[in-house]
């Protein structure tokens, strides 16, 4: 990969690019972990970052989700300014590892507590009564082994219209039958699932993936991410996923860059990204024809020492972009 | 097998029951009059003459009892309220452990210590002997311990989601009512009665600050020992135990520092109280 | 480019937290040490370090030393009591049915635990009356001495029973979290014995995860009032029964001695504090 196509892709500036950074720069003490970072991402895109540990990666995404703030430099999403707007009203979702359910709410109002929060504009009186409503709900399910109870019976409008809109979710999730249950009786890809689910329904405007399939077993990491692709596209979700797993990053992301000292190096393309020596996708290659050829067993220990595994310093000179 | 087993049960519930031997050695001193050695079933006689004076409040015992329901549950609600709000501001704060290593210094010093530095400056603004002033100074202990025990409760994992929800949009008002006091009531009942404990159980601080003008049923319990009334004494003892056995009873998870259900604590295990006391 | 680096706003509230947890102790403080000193009073006669001499001789020095072997003893025997039923109710059948009783002392004031415990053991109390009946002795004169007597052994009675009860639900707890009955069946395998396995790794594991909070038990038993009060003997007596004894006589050429003696242990107790909070940082401080 060349330095000229890497440089050109971060300077083309895009007339409808949801995520815009300019000089972004963080540091913790004397550390510095984002220095002059710019960055462009189009609505509808999947930008997939990668980078080694420490890199910045999860800073990067803290930073546009409003948990920190940076030191200097400017963040827009759909082209409004990010300084100093409290993380309710970005319209910035961030998913990680740990998909954080609400404890004392059921899958159905995980689900929905979003656009509660959207469109709930009643009193401390309303909430509370739904919060003893469910928890009644859940108390006579569990007496009555009832499954799928009725949802929509003596709803106003707006909730119906809600409930409507979790149920088509829960379908599209699978999760139909386990929605009056509590998170804690979920496993992990249905925990995740719900998670997905909670934020793609509010319709965020840039969805944030700090590696959140990582802590899934090899499988039902497959199908995590082909439903979150099905589902992303489905709504034209714009999102960032930050992640190690090289594939996880070919089936999610349709941009690349990579992280280093502090900057994003973007990829042209998809080509870019797997010529590049960094990426470590010729490597994958190497290993499968090496593992599938006739007469030659597998050696593991030739992966771990993969590039996507190595300082990107070592990588070799004509490895590098700039 | 099983019925040694059955056997085994049997003779550890009763090595236990012997933790329950000083209770039940103030219930029968509380029942019984002429109690003179070495009488203890034959000769001794069994009346509720003592629980009679408590009820019609000859032996002032009445009032002590309602002087501190008044002093402990409105200490416990201002302290476990204002611990509760406060123990998230410290934990939201980079400096959270300095802030919090601070409410460890007048919770742990002696109450009856700082009644002895305190009172100088209570006798001096005229809050000495007062209720107001009792009430101040064991709110200056209990708040501090309000707020080591909810700080539990604002763990980090708690502080992710509540950043989760408000990326999903919940502003302040919603934030406390969907998440914060949903899921902080349990922590807020078991910390509330932690504190109406601290309160409910100090004597030194409340002798020295009170000067003997606020009554509570602590200072009745050593009042009845040094004028060798023990029948009285038992009484207001087993006054005093009563509403921490009735919450027992009911639900011994009060005594405990984690609350089962509520997914948010920073301390793996269940742990009673946050420290002494 | 915009410079957004901004400046952390000081919260009023925590500005009043740390007041309101600072300012009634570094007042107290301030005026008994200044007291001690001689510099206020009724009978101030100028700077002096009379009272803080007389710390360290007679009465005041008794005090200090009896009150640490107090809650040294009381301390080893609450651990031996609180080990023992956690390791009982780990490899003993049946045992788990002590768990609920040890709740049981937690709903007693120290004053009232200190009271059901005199109705017990003194030579007239329950515990004299039913060994009379039973015939092991004949009459008050002959029972042992067990309150407000030499040994303490009232006051060490009373404090196993309101600490003991309550560290060994903390280290049942802890033992369940280091999941001790799969370690303890490691060890058996690997051919420790259950005495090996109780020193080695049950003991060690629990006062990691517990160090802290039995030293804070520690610092609470080196100001306790109540049970001293009602079951000690007038000499010696623990420091906060000393202080308060001070404060309350009618001789005003006390009082220095007495904010000496207070200023003394609330600064020992700060000091500990502050020792503890920095080697336990992690345990204590981890919201």
């Amino acid at each position: 990969m060349s330095t000229e196509q890497t440089t050109h892709a971060q300077a083309a500036p895009s007339a409808e690019a949801m995520i815009r950074i300019r000089g972004l720069a963080k540091g913790y003490g004397a550390e510095r972990v984002l220095e002059a970072l710019d960055m462009e991402l189009d609505a509808g895109h999947c930008l997939a970052v990668l980078g080694p540990s420490g890199s910045g990666k999860t800073t990067l995404l803290r930073l546009l989700a409003g948990e920190e703030e940076p030191d200097t430099g400017r963040m827009e999403v759909d082209g409004m300014d990010l300084t100093g707007l409290s993380p309710e009203r970005r319209g910035v979702v961030m998913l990680g590892q740990e998909a954080l359910l609400f404890p004392h709410l059921d899958v159905f109002e995980n689900l929905a507590f979003g656009l509660r929060m959207q469109s709930d504009h009643r009193g401390p009186w309303t909430l509370l009564k739904r919060w003893a409503g469910q928890y009644w709900r859940q108390t006579r399910q569990r007496w009555s082994g009832n499954k799928t109870p009725d949802l929509y019976r003596g709803l106003d409008p707006e909730e119906s219209a809600l409930r409507h809109r979790v149920q088509r979710m829960l379908e599209a999730l699978d999760l139909l039958p386990h929605a009056h249950k509590s998170p804690s009786a979920l496993s992990g890809g249905q925990r995740q699932r719900v998670a997905f689910g909670r934020a793609l329904l509010i319709r965020p405007k840039v969805l944030l993936l700090d590696e959140p399939f990582a802590s899934l077993d090899a499988q039902t990491r497959r199908e995590m991410q082909e439903l979150y692709r099905k589902l992303s596209s489905a709504e034209a979700t714009t999102s960032l996923l930050v992640t190690h797993d090289l594939r996880e990053a070919l089936v999610l992301g349709d941009r690349f860059a990579r992280l280093r000292e502090g900057r994003l190096l973007h990829y042209p393309d998809r080509a870019a990204f797997a010529a590049d020596p960094y990426s470590g996708v010729a490597e994958e290659q190497a290993f499968w024809r090496d593992a599938l050829s006739p007469g030659k067993a597998a050696n593991p220990a030739h992966r771990t020492n993969g590039p996507a595994h190595q300082d990107p310093d070592q990588s070799g000179p004509g490895a590098e972009p700039s | 097998m099983q019925k040694q087993k059955k056997h085994a049960g049997l003779g550890w519930s009763l090595v236990g029951s012997l933790l329950v031997l000083p209770l039940l050695g103030l219930v029968y001193v509380s029942v019984v009059e002429q109690w003179r050695f070495p009488a203890l079933f034959g000769d001794a006689r069994f009346t509720l003459r003592h629980w009679q004076a408590f009820w019609n409040n000859g032996n002032g015992l009445r009032g002590g009892l309602g002087l501190s329901l008044l002093l402990s549950g409105s200490v416990a609600l201002s302290a476990a309220t204002a611990g509760f709000w406060m123990a998230g501001r410290v934990a939201r704060h980079p400096q959270r452990r300095f802030l919090l290593g601070l409410a460890y210094f007048p919770y742990l010093v002696a109450p009856v210590i700082l009644g002895v530095l305190w009172q100088h400056w209570w006798v001096r603004f005229g809050w000495s002997g007062t209720f107001g002033g009792v009430f101040l100074a064991q709110w200056l202990f209990v708040f501090p311990y309000a707020v080591l025990f909810f700080a539990g409760f604002w763990n980090d994992r708690f502080r992710k989601l509540l950043f989760q929800a408000r990326s999903l949009g919940a502003y302040r008002r919603k934030l406390w009512l969907g998440v914060v006091l949903p899921m902080g009531l349990p922590w807020l009942a078991v910390g509330l009665f932690q504190c109406f404990l601290l309160s409910w159980f100090e004597y030194g601080m409340t002798q020295l600050i009170g000067v003997g003008k606020v009554p509570t049923l602590t200072i009745r319990t050593v009042l009845f020992v040094q004028e060798a009334n023990p029948h009285g004494a038992a009484v207001a003892g087993l006054l005093m135990a009563l509403p921490p056995l009735v919450l027992l009873g009911l639900n011994r998870s009060v005594f405990l520092r984690r609350v089962g259900g509520s997914g948010a604590s920073a301390i793996p295990t269940d742990e009673p109280h946050a420290g002494p006391r | 480019m915009m410079q957004i680096r901004r400046m952390r706003r000081l919260d009023p509230w925590l500005l009043l937290y740390v007041a309101v947890l600072v300012l009634p102790l570094l007042f107290g403080l301030g005026y008994s040490l200044a007291y001690s000193f001689g510099m206020i009073g009724l009978l101030s006669e100028g700077f002096s370090l009379g009272a803080w001499q007389r710390l360290f001789e007679g009465d005041a020095a008794d005090a200090f030393l009896y009150t640490l072997a107090l809650t040294f003893w009381s301390l080893v025997l609450a651990l031996v009591f609180a080990y023992a039923a956690s390791w009982a109710m780990l490899i003993r059948p049946g045992a788990g049915r002590l768990y609920p009783w040890l709740f049981v002392p937690l709903t007693l004031a120290p004053v009232v635990a200190a009271f059901a415990v005199f109705a017990w053991l003194n030579p007239a109390g329950l515990l004299s009356r039913l060994t009379f009946a039973l015939g092991v002795h004949d009459g008050v004169q002959d029972f042992p001495r067990l309150v407000q007597d030499a040994g303490s052994i009232g006051i060490l009675v009373v404090h196993t029973l309101l600490v003991g009860p309550v560290l060994a639900i903390v280290f049942r707890q802890q033992a369940n979290a280091e999941r001790m009955p799969a370690l303890r069946k490691t060890a058996r395998s690997l051919g420790a014995s259950d005495a090996v396995v109780f020193f080695r790794v049950f003991v060690p594991a629990i006062w990691r995860r517990s160090g802290a909070f039995v030293l804070l038990y520690g610092v609470y038993l080196f100001g306790t009032y109540e049970v001293p009060l009602l079951l000690g003997r007038s000499q010696p007596r623990v420091l906060t029964v000393y202080i308060t004894d001070q404060m309350t006589r009618f001789d005003l050429g006390n009082l220095p001695l007495a904010h000496a003696a207070a200023s003394a242990y609330a600064l020992a107790v700060m000091i500990l504090l502050l020792r503890l909070l920095t080697r336990w940082n992690r345990r204590l401080l981890q919201p």
